[in-house]
Order: structure tokens, then sequence, then C-alpha cells
């Protein structure tokens, strides 16, 4: 349909897999603009959000067709930018009452500057064209939102499933900020945790420690780059903000984590076409997806996301969080022990030994208590044996 | 005036799925409609003017819906009134009939047989209250309060009762275990009937054939039915967009580049972006009425346009056309030049290539038309340029026999009028 002379033109089948994708798009703001950039190995959707967090998201150009991309030099790095607004690409992009039976072939191109960006959609009776105007270009501008490589303190891989589900949980708890809980063990028991604090006060979800979940997970020294073990990284985030990230891990299979020392956050997310096949598999239509595989080179969707800490915790904020982490570890000598969920659990569980320094704490109170609890651990088997006899 | 009504569900599904889908179409436009009951068919309509009656001319944003129902949909039918035809016309409450109808689906899934009788039932009490409210509040004109009414609708539901062993004993020890139980079902609509001058405004509406197109769309269960429905259904997943324009176009043999002589677009064309759907499937159009002598005249949409024409001839009744209401003068005026110098008018269309048919319509009415063609099996789509535009649905219900021959049986059928929203 386009000759060589257009700057850009690509056609593709697989509507479903970049719905997908860009739906990660829409917690980024539904009914902004979004930064495409478009160059020899693909297409990029691009988008920072007050300089906090920014999402870059890749579509190979593997996952296309035919895929003629013409810049005007020869230059392999060339790029075209132009920006469309996210709700309108995704409103053209979903075609959902469709015949199940056919199949939709889209073709997206652009032709450079004061052109707008065009979608058409064609099957064996319809045909569907839709322009959006590409107005006005906001450049993409990430300063502050780059990792710098030299002062990573925190490297971690892990399953995409496991993130997206701790991230459901800590939105529905009430999440308003949370903190990220990282800690190395040499004999690979390592932690990682995000805890959320809210209007319930902190709740603490555990990462699996298993290699297959938790693949890795390395603490740097941010100047000697050595490893380090036992000592945790700590971050704090804008829940809100590192909420975003929910339906890019919810499509994930692999992520990424880094963290530097100025406390950026970076997230590479991998999402393997097969995760969207067989996820797609429960739903009807995912046979259209099985009778035209993808490419074998097609790498998946690649997501970059980048999120900002929000302020420097102060060192009441750091020692509560680390109480909170070590609390549960047995190996921690019970110095400082408040009135608080351990050690309820502990009274709860009934031990008659309660320990001599809680006494001291709670001198009368836990003093009348604990008798009266040994007293009644002792009656209950007689309790409950009694009404078998009747 | 006497209105009895039956129809069985399971006996004649097709012709019950009719009055149902009939009803639940007329449910989603507006909270009232009109049943005009006469002694051949019944008509429902849902028209803005229905709950004013004060003008018939149609407004821009508000579409009329008629529906026909022959009277052999019933299985019996009788209607006697004063008036021409036994002419019976009221106006009632789409949900509270759809709701009758939901519990009578229900009744019939479950495998029961019951006809389901609507009858007329006079209900002096309703009116002492009704009258005395309007003597109350304005002390004036309590004769011209319609009178209400209601539609007594009645079925039977037969419940086995298995009732469990220990409820038997319980029970006494005697009895079967099976019983069956009928279970009566007796509904009162409230009706408004509508007096005479009131019955004669509600007219239907006439298309200005001056620059119609017309479109046989191709069959809902037919080889292109499924992708011609996903066609109009293309437009549903835009969000944010109100009003849509259809665009026919003919092209002239020089354009033979075309597999198709005829174009069907839906156009969006919105500040910052351009939205074109184009159907490539086959279309089976006609132009009225310059290309009339062209064409056999064969259809039934075709004989629907000479129709429409007669009206025309016959009353020339400017105050039935549809209209705008932003521009009401505006557009008054230009139909009644239209009018008077029709001829000049074809004259011109006929000297315009290629002929091109566009009128913008809310993509609410559209969402009503998709729905429509999925119930139905002969649908033609008229547009009548920049004016108004005509979904028009028949469902054919087989023949009869009778001492005359066979004839085929009246068509049910839905004509959904959409006014104009603005100038192409």
């Amino acid at each position: 349909m386009f000759d060589q002379t257009t700057l850009f033109s690509a056609s593709t089948v697989h509507l479903e897999h970049i719905t997908t994708a860009l739906n990660c798009l829409t917690p980024f703001g539904m009914k902004d603009d979004v930064l495409i950039i478009i160059d020899k190995d693909g297409l990029s959707f691009a988008r920072e959000n007050n300089r906090v967090i920014s999402i870059q998201l890749y579509l190979s150009k593997e996952l296309f067709i035919s895929y003629n991309y013409n810049p005007p030099n020869e230059d392999a790095d060339f790029h075209t930018k132009l920006c469309v607004k996210i709700n309108h690409i995704l409103d053209g992009i979903s075609i959902v009452s469709r015949d199940k039976d056919d199949v939709v072939e889209c073709t997206l191109s652009y032709n450079g500057e004061g052109t707008p960006f065009v979608l058409i959609f064609e099957d064996s009776v319809i045909t569907e064209k839709v322009e959006y105007s590409t107005y006005l270009v906001r450049d993409w501008d990430p300063t502050g939102l780059e990792l710098e490589m030299d002062a990573i303190t925190l490297e971690c891989i892990m399953k995409g499933d496991v993130l997206y589900s701790a991230l459901q949980d800590m939105k529905e708890v009430g999440c308003k900020e949370c903190y990220l809980y990282a800690r190395a063990a040499a004999d690979g028991k390592h932690v990682f945790a995000l805890i959320s604090k809210g209007q319930l006060g902190l709740s603490k979800i555990l990462l699996p420690s298993e290699r297959s979940i938790l693949e890795k997970l390395e603490v740097y020294h941010p100047l000697s780059h050595e490893r380090l073990y036992d000592s945790p990284v700590i971050g704090f985030f804008d829940f809100a903000t590192f909420d975003k990230m929910r339906s890019s891990a919810k499509i994930a299979s692999k992520v990424l984590l880094r963290k530097d020392i100025h406390g950026l956050m970076s997230v590479n997310i991998l999402s393997q076409t097969d995760d969207i096949i067989v996820s797609d598999a429960k739903k009807p239509r995912a046979v259209k997806n099985t009778s035209l595989p993808l490419s074998k080179d097609y790498p998946g969707i690649v997501i970059d996301i980048s999120v900002l800490e929000k302020i420097r915790m102060d060192e009441v904020d750091i020692s509560e969080i680390r109480f909170l982490m070590e609390s549960g570890d047995k190996s921690l000598a019970p110095a400082y022990n408040p009135v608080d969920v351990p050690e309820q659990r502990k009274m709860a569980t009934g031990a008659v030994a309660l320990q001599q320094d809680e006494s001291l704490l709670f001198d009368k109170r836990s003093a009348s208590e604990g008798p009266a609890k040994g007293a009644d651990e002792e009656y209950l088997p007689a309790t409950n044996d009694i009404p078998l006899f009747f | 005036m006497k209105l009895k009504l039956i129809i069985n569900g399971s006996e004649s599904p097709e012709d019950y799925k009719l009055l149902r889908s009939t009803i639940s179409t007329v449910a989603s436009l507006r909270k009232t409609a009109v049943l005009r009951f006469t002694s051949e068919r019944l008509v429902i309509v849902s028209t803005p003017s229905s709950s004013t009656l004060s003008s018939s001319v149609l407004h821009g944003d508000n579409g009329q819906l008629w529906c026909t129902i022959p009277k052999d949909v019933f299985s019996s039918y009788e209607v006697v009134s004063a008036r021409d035809l036994n002419t019976i016309t009221m106006e009632c409450s789409c949900d509270v009939l759809q709701n009758i109808f939901k519990k009578y689906d229900k009744s019939i899934n479950q495998g029961n047989d019951g006809d389901m009788t609507i009858k007329l039932q006079s209900m002096p009490e309703w009116n002492v209250s009704v009258s005395s409210n309007l003597e109350s509040g304005k002390g004036t004109t309590a004769a011209k309060t319609n009178p209400v009414c209601a539609l007594g609708v009645t079925f039977e539901e037969v419940i086995n009762t298995n009732m469990d062993a220990n409820a038997a004993v319980k029970a006494g020890g005697h009895g079967d275990a099976n019983a069956t139980k009928i279970i009566s079902h007796s509904f009162k609509v409230p009706t408004k009937l509508l007096f005479r001058a009131q019955d004669a405004k509600i007219r239907e509406p006439m298309i200005n054939y001056t620059q119609l197109m017309m479109y046989r769309l191709p069959t809902p269960l037919g080889e292109w039915g499924r992708g011609f429905q996903s066609f109009i259904r293309r437009i549903e997943r835009y969000s944010n967009v109100h009003n849509i324009k259809l665009s026919g176009k003919k092209f002239w043999q020089d354009d033979s580049n075309h597999s198709n002589d005829h174009e069907l677009k839906i156009i969006v064309n919105e500040l910052d972006w351009y939205l074109e759907i184009c159907w490539n499937g086959p279309l089976d159009a006609m132009i009225q009425p310059q290309d009339r002598t062209q064409e056999p005249p064969a259809s039934p949409a075709e004989q629907m346009a000479v129709d429409v024409e007669i009206d025309v001839e016959e009353t020339r009744d400017q105050s039935l056309f549809i209209e705008e209401s932003a521009s009401i003068d505006d557009s008054h005026a230009e139909t009644t030049v239209d009018a008077n110098v029709k001829d000049k008018t074809v004259d011109q269309t006929n000297n315009e290539s290629p002929s091109k048919h566009e009128v913008v319509i809310r993509s609410k009415d559209w969402k009503v038309c998709s729905k429509l063609y999925e119930a139905f099996e002969e649908i033609v789509l008229a547009i009548s340029h920049d004016e108004s535009c005509v979904f028009h649905c028949t469902l054919p219900r087989g023949n009869v026999e009778d001492e005359e021959g066979e004839h085929p049986r009246e068509h049910g059928q839905v004509i959904y009028y959409m006014a104009r929203v603005r100038k192409v």
C-alpha cells in the first residue's frame, strides 16, 4: 500500500499483543501524549511523569510482517519522533467486536512532520482508516531518571508474577507510601520485601527467597563495588507512583531491579511472547495467536521504568524498617522489645516460659498474667476431655 | 371499547420473539411508548412527542421508532372501538411491560406453555385520583385529562412441588410427593388512553425522497452478515464519539478501479483525529428516485420508496418532515422550497456526479441500529442527504394458506427514523 518513499510504515496482525503492551502505558496518563520514537529496529513508546517516573516500551520490528523505515540519511542511529494520545492509539488498536475467523491486518504509517499518524485496519470486508494529528512533539528528557551504572547498590532479578501479586496486595491494604527492603545473605537466603505504610500501619510482604523466584539478589558497596552481605538496601517510594508499574508487572515474565546511590530505581521488564500466548489461551480468541505464530527472533515486549525515591529517609524511619524486617529473625537478640505485633504473638502462643527481660519491662502486668496463663494451659486438656464422657 | 389479545411464547416462539424484541428495543429508547391497536395490527411507536403531544415536528436530537406487529402474531386478537379501524391508542411505561415479558420468558424457559393474555381494563378508582389531583393543582380542565386504564396481563405458571419425604410425612402422610401447583401471575400496567386528536397527531415521519439513497444491507444470517455486523459495531470501540457521518457514494462507470459501484462509509471528523470505516463487501443499492427507471421495481424496499412518494404527493404536510431543532426556521424554509421546486432539484442532483449521500447522526442512534440489525432478517438503510436516515428492518413470517391460495403473512417490521444532528 505504501511505496518506498514513505518515511515509516509497518503492518502487523498481532493486535492483541500490541494492545496488551500499550495497556502498560495507561497508568502514566490515559489521555496524555505519548512519545513514539521510530528507528530501524522498532518502535518505542516513552512517557515521563513529573520527572519522578518514566516508562519506555519497546516493540521490536520482528512483531511486524513488514517494517519499512526510510530515514533521509544513512545514519544508523537516526530516529523519528512524534506525539500521539495514548487513549487514541489504544482505542484504535483494540478491535474487540470483530469476526473471529477473520484476520485483521493493521498498517501503521507516518510520513514526517506535519502529517498524521495513520492506522489502517483491513480484513476481508472492512477497511478502516484512522488518522491522528501529531501537532506537538514533547521531547524526551530523561535527566535525573537515568541510572548511574557506576553507583549501583542493588541488583535483583525476579519472576514478574510475584512482583505483580505483591503490588496488588499492597494496593488492597490501602498503601500510601512503600519501602523496599533488600538484603543479600552469604548462604543464599536473600531477603526481598515490600513494606506498605498506610492507615493500617506497616505491613510487610516478603517475597519467597527460592532461586526459582528470586533468581539473583546482590548488594554492592556504592564506591568499592564489592558485594556486601547482611547489609540492607532500603528504598522509600510514593505508592501512587510506584504502583504505575503494576500493569507492566502483570505481563512480565522476568523483572530486573536495579537501584543506584542517588535513589533511582530502574525496573527492566521482559515479557516473553510465550507468556502472552499462554495467558491468552484461556480466552477463545487465542486461536488466532497460535495459528499465526510470531517470528522466532521476536524478543518480547521490553519495558524500562525508572522511579525516583520520594525523599531521603531519616534515621527513625530506617530503624523502624530495620526493626520490622529483623524482628522476625530468631538470630537477633531481643534487646529492644516494645509493645508490638511480635510481642503479642509470643504471648498468644502461650509459652509458660515468658522471658525474663520481658517481665522486667512489663513488671506487674506480665507477672500477673504469666501464672494465670500457665494455669489455663494446665486446665485446658481436662476441660476438653470432659464432654467425651457425657 | 374492548381489547383482548392472547400470545403463546412456546407454541409460536418466532412470533413471540418479534413482540418481545420490539418491546425491549422501544424500552431502550424512551421511558414510554405509544401502543396503537387497529383491527389489522399493533403499532408500537416511540416518539418524543408522545408525552408532550405538542408538536409533530421532529427535533434534531430525537429519533422515532415505528414497529409493526401484525395481528396474526397473536393467537387471538380482538379489538373493538368506535374509531376508524377499531383504533385504540394508549401510552404506557415500557419498563413495566418489559419486566412482565421477562417474567413470562422465565416461565417459558422452564418448560411452561401457558398463554399470555393482555386485556384492557377500566380503572375508575385511578381516574378519580388523577382528576382530583389535577383539579386541586390547577383547578381547571379536568375534562382534558386522559383517562387512565390498565392493561391487564395474565399468565399461568405450573410448578412441580417436589416435597421431600420428611415434609410429606409432616404434612400428614397422605398426598403424593409430586404435586403440581399453578401460580397465576396477574399484572396491571397503567396506560393513558389517547384522544382521537392526540392519536391523529402521531404520524409516521416521511423522508425527503429527492435525494435519497437506499441500501439493502446484507442479511444478518447470510454469508456477509457477520462481516456487516462488525462493520456496524467497529465504531463502538472509540470512546468519546458523539456524532458519526454516514456516507454513501456511487461511482460512475469511468471509476472502474472500484470493485463495487457503491461505497458505504462511517466517518468521524474530530478536531485532532479522523476516522473512516469503509464497507467493502456487497451492497445492494438504489438511488431514489432518479435511478428508479433503471432498476426492476421488485424489492420491498423499492415499494416502500414508492409509498413514501405517494404519501408526500398526497399530503404535502411539511410539518412531518424531519427537521433540525436548532435551526427550525431555516430548514423549514429550505424544505418548503425543496418541495416547491422539486423537479428542479431532481434535475440538479442528476447533474451532480458522483452522487453522494451523507447525513450526520448520533452514535447512540447508530448503536440502536446495531441491536436491531441482530434481531431482524431484511434490513434497508436509507440516507436522505443532509436530512435524515432511516433504518428499516423487516421480519418475514412465512406463508399462510387460505381460500384465496397461498400468500405471505404480513411482515413484522421496525423502522427507526433518525433526524440529522447537524449539517454535513
